[in-house]
């Protein structure tokens, strides 16, 4: 009992401190996971948000897939800092429902350029095939970041994805270099580059 | 009745020199004990156990490691291998082959099983054309860019727009950073999300026994020149940074290791590739911008991220050096004059960038200024034996002072140099070097300041540092070295 309250203690504390702190608590807190498990609800669904983000990132650093309840009302947070880091955990957690998907690729159309470029990161690494064509619109903006990001997601998602890139590279159209990088990442099975 | 005047301003000008390095000593002396006590602060370190748990965090952020070379070839390959080896979970080095001459980028393809890779160059940034981009076969991070020559600014511009992670480094393919440098120089990013910039603390290389690109023992060099630089670089290091970084007015991150949010850099710009120092024009172009639009930020130095360095061993070497570093400075701050004595920015405005005009740009040439004065009194008589000897006091006896207490200082917070043999030859050069070469260095910097003044361009004549025996090498008369 002692143990689990002073695990409570550091989690609670944790979220609240910069990135250095979050980090070094995260790697503490590793192998003793699952009995933080029941507290995350409670963090990450309070009023506030820096404890929500720092939850979050606390969650990204174990990598594990966890089961984390109304997680799409985390997806769909006003808040830009929740979100983005909502979306980065996306792949890891328990979904399966089509409602979770479709908010995820909602988040294509985000405001915020990092959010949609999150988004397309978590579309592909989801395979949501859903979110081809609107991964293809993303592809073509001018924005680099999104675009790469796009087009990694794009090569990610099965021949129709691939095809899409295929049609931009041989077009020559102005994110071309980015469908081909794409592509040729893909055909050796590297991983894109801070997918983050 | 003018001869008499006459007499009257060469004292009055004699004594105000005097005051001045009498001032500027002190000065430099208090904000080294001040450096003193921030060094031996422990929470701005990283322990051994935070290092051991982060160098696997997904949490920290990726950094691409920018190294230009331009005619490495003999040091290149060690170089590289050092530069994948370091301590941090995710980053990725970029080589930019700077238009090289000898075999570097072929040196290269074939140790690290380099292909053309399809990997985007940015246009974010304007540089000398890229020729190609190359990715390793091999399961490690490394990309190289060989483009056309541009000069150093210009090839880590050139890295810039190859880069995509959050943190860029910079450093040179010729400097060996430790294996924790990025670590421990990502820490101020990781305590406040507003730090634009972090640097490091340069040690001297020469001399050290190296192996595959570590510094495996570290001693004192035996060349005299050299060593001497060992104690300037800690007197720079202590004086130079470690205060100026608590009053968020550093000026200067040494373009051998610091490292960058590159949406900042490139938000600003870039590099200038009109200046012969990029590193602080573009350390004082952030602090300009940043303060201009009011917005919170950092620029810090972190004391333990060590990068070990060449640096000059011939006199004409080091003389081409500082007048470079000294023509950079002059750009610099003539670049951001408008921000000397204004309070629209803060503590830099008014204390860290006048510092510097005063103390690195001006400095050397009162000091010189007060040489001349006392030996022309001494020759015409007007000055007495008592007023040169306390000149000499004031700037011989007390830099000596200022170097004694960086060499102990540096040694009691972190003791680098093993042994008391090192130690006490320290201490002999600390005292030898201000006999005479402390004052070739100050007409040195006053001729570079002239010709910073005089808007001359380039950078001098320079020599492949090297970590080897050295090999022949041929350059190209129109080629931007560095």
């Amino acid at each position: 009992m002692g143990d689990t309250d002073a695990i409570e203690a550091v989690l609670k504390f944790a979220t609240s401190q910069p990135l250095l702190l979050r980090a070094l608590v995260a790697e503490d807190l590793r192998h003793v996971m699952t009995n933080c498990e029941p507290f995350l609800p409670e963090l990450l669904c309070g009023d506030d948000s820096s404890v929500t983000t720092g939850t979050l990132d606390i969650i990204t650093a174990w990598q594990k897939t966890l089961r984390i309840p109304r997680f799409e009302a985390l997806l769909q947070s006003p808040t830009d800092h929740v979100r983005l880091r909502a979306l980065r955990l996306a792949p890891y957690i328990h979904h399966g429902s089509e409602a979770f998907g479709h908010t995820v690729i909602a988040a294509l159309f985000d405001s915020n350029r990092e959010i949609r470029a999150a988004a397309a990161i978590a579309s592909g690494s989801m395979g949501l095939a859903q979110s081809i064509p609107h991964l293809h619109s993303l592809l073509r903006v001018a924005d680099e970041r999104v675009s790469l990001n796009a087009a990694w997601a794009l090569s990610r998602l099965g021949d129709n994805g691939m095809a899409v890139l295929e049609a931009e590279v041989l077009a020559g159209s102005s994110c071309a270099a980015f469908a081909l990088e794409a592509l040729e990442r893909a055909q050796l099975g590297l991983e894109l580059y801070d997918a983050a | 009745m003018s001869s008499i005047a006459g007499l009257a301003w060469f004292l009055w000008a004699e004594r105000l020199v005097i005051a001045y390095v009498a001032a500027i000593n002190t000065t430099y002396l208090v904000l080294m004990l001040l450096a003193y006590f921030d060094l031996r602060d422990e929470s701005l370190r990283l322990s051994p156990q935070d290092r051991a748990a982060l160098k696997h965090s997904p949490l920290l952020p990726a950094i691409s490691v920018l190294a230009p070379a331009f005619n490495e070839a003999a040091t290149i390959r060690d170089s590289v291998q050092a530069m994948l080896n370091l301590e941090y979970p995710n980053y990725e080095v970029v080589v930019i082959n700077d238009g090289s001459r000898d075999d570097t980028l072929s040196i290269l393809i074939d140790a690290f099983r380099l292909y053309k890779s399809a990997r985007a160059v940015s246009r974010n940034l304007q540089t000398k054309p890229v020729n190609a981009v190359y990715e390793s076969r091999d399961p490690i991070r490394l990309i190289v860019v060989d483009k056309q020559n541009g000069g150093k600014a210009d090839a880590l511009n050139a890295g810039m727009r190859v880069a995509r992670s959050p943190l860029v480094a910079i450093t040179d393919s010729d400097s060996l950073l430790e294996t924790s440098a990025l670590l421990l120089a990502a820490k101020p990013f990781l305590e406040d999300s507003t730090t634009l910039a972090a640097g490091g603390i340069i040690r001297v290389a020469n001399g050290c026994d190296i192996d595959a690109g570590r510094v495996v023992r570290v001693r004192v060099p035996r060349s005299f020149l050299v060593a001497s630089q060992v104690i300037e670089y800690l007197r720079a290091f202590l004086a130079g940074r470690m205060p100026f970084s608590f009053i968020n007015s550093l000026i200067v991150i040494s373009g051998a290791f610091g490292l960058f949010q590159r949406e900042a850099v490139i938000t600003a710009g870039g590099f200038d590739t009109r200046t012969v120092g990029e590193d602080m024009e573009l350390i004082v172009r952030l602090h300009h911008l940043w303060s201009r639009k009011r917005i919170p930020y950092r620029i810090v130095f972190v004391p333990d991220p060590v990068c070990w360095t060449q640096v000059p061993e011939r006199l004409k070497i080091l003389r081409a050096q500082r007048n470079r570093w000294q023509r950079g400075a002059v750009e610099s701050i003539g670049k951001h004059a408008g921000m000397l004595f204004n309070p629209h920015y803060g503590t830099l405005g008014l204390f860290g960038l006048p510092y510097f005009a005063l103390l690195e740009i001006l400095g050397p040439v009162l000091e010189l200024l007060g040489y001349a004065l006392t030996v022309i009194g001494l020759i015409f008589g007007i000055v007495s034996i008592s007023t040169a000897l306390l000149f000499f006091t004031a700037s011989v006896a007390y830099g000596v002072a200022l170097s004694i207490s960086a060499v102990l200082l540096a040694e009691m917070t972190e003791r680098r140099y093993p042994g008391i043999g090192n130690l006490f030859r320290l201490l002999t050069v600390a005292v030898l070097e201000h006999l005479w070469l402390h004052q070739l260095m100050i007409i040195w910097r006053t001729s570079g300041l002239i010709d910073g003044l005089r808007g001359k361009g380039g950078w001098g004549v320079m020599e492949r540092k090297q970590f080897q025996p050295r090999k022949p090498r041929r350059t190209h008369a129109a080629d931007v070295q560095y």
